[in-house]
């Protein structure tokens, strides 16, 4: 086997998901493979619920990358030299954190979150990115690795990008679980 | 050689036991393998005008935990 997905419901452990590949034939019971990003929310859950996403690889072994998105549904607005987007309805940010959003030519363009005069909190680029939507990164790479962090935008994304070690993702709400 | 314990009970305690850290909040133990580095961050403790990040784990979202091992 190349690689494997396993995408875990919290509470149950029920295996929601799993796509595992080898040379010559993929097996998947959701629609991702490995070089294609596992979507585990397309829309912005319209309850009072905290959500968060566990990825981790706990044994040593080859080389791997894994990373999480978390997206917003927002629109820019671009000033001629900077594009903006405010993410305030999506909760409280810090000032700095890196953000990112594709461009035009379909490179990754690498801004911060800016807190403006009257407290927005703005996701801001340098150059036009308004026909796209920015989003927060994190990654884990190495043998092994752990991640936990929270989602808040409106779609999460995961994906191994480098390697090919199975990789175990819960998306799940926090609370006694956690 | 590493290990997380990601404490879940909600209190949010890491124990970890890897590679050499740079670490804002948690636990570090200093018989680390040099050549790893790993990362754990409480951000349920940062303000929003405190940015932790560390290759690849960044606490970007205020007041919740975001928690991390990578190198």
């Amino acid at each position: 086997m190349r690689s494997s997905f396993r995408v875990m419901d919290a509470k149950s452990g029920e295996i929601l998901g799993r796509v595992s590949r080898t040379g010559d034939e993929e097996v998947s019971r959701l629609s991702f493979s490995h070089n294609d990003p596992v979507q585990l929310r397309s829309s912005l859950p319209q309850d009072d619920e905290k959500y968060r996403i566990e990825l981790w690889v706990g044994e040593e072994g080859s080389e791997f990358k894994a990373v999480i998105v978390d997206m917003f549904n927002v629109v820019g607005s671009y000033d001629g030299a900077r594009t903006s987007y405010d993410i305030s309805s999506y909760g409280t940010f810090i000032e700095d954190a890196p953000v990112f959003c594709l461009n035009d030519a379909g490179e990754v363009v690498e801004g911060v979150i800016e807190i403006s005069g009257g407290g927005a909190y703005l996701c801001v680029f340098d150059e036009d990115t308004t026909g796209n939507e920015p989003y927060f990164m994190y990654f884990t790479e190495g043998s092994k690795g752990f991640l936990s962090v929270p989602v808040v935008g409106d779609v999460a994304v995961v994906q191994q990008e480098e390697g090919e070690r199975e990789v175990t993702v819960r998306y799940f709400t926090e609370g006694d679980d956690v | 050689m590493f290990r997380v314990i990601f404490d879940r009970n909600g209190t949010g305690v890491f124990d970890m036991n890897v590679g050499e850290t740079d670490i804002n909040q948690g636990t570090a133990d200093p018989s680390f393998e040099a050549l790893e580095t790993a990362v754990i961050y409480d951000g349920s403790q940062n303000s929003d005008t405190v940015f932790y990040g560390f290759n690849g784990v960044n606490a970007c979202v205020a007041s919740r935990i975001t928690s991390g091992v990578t190198r």
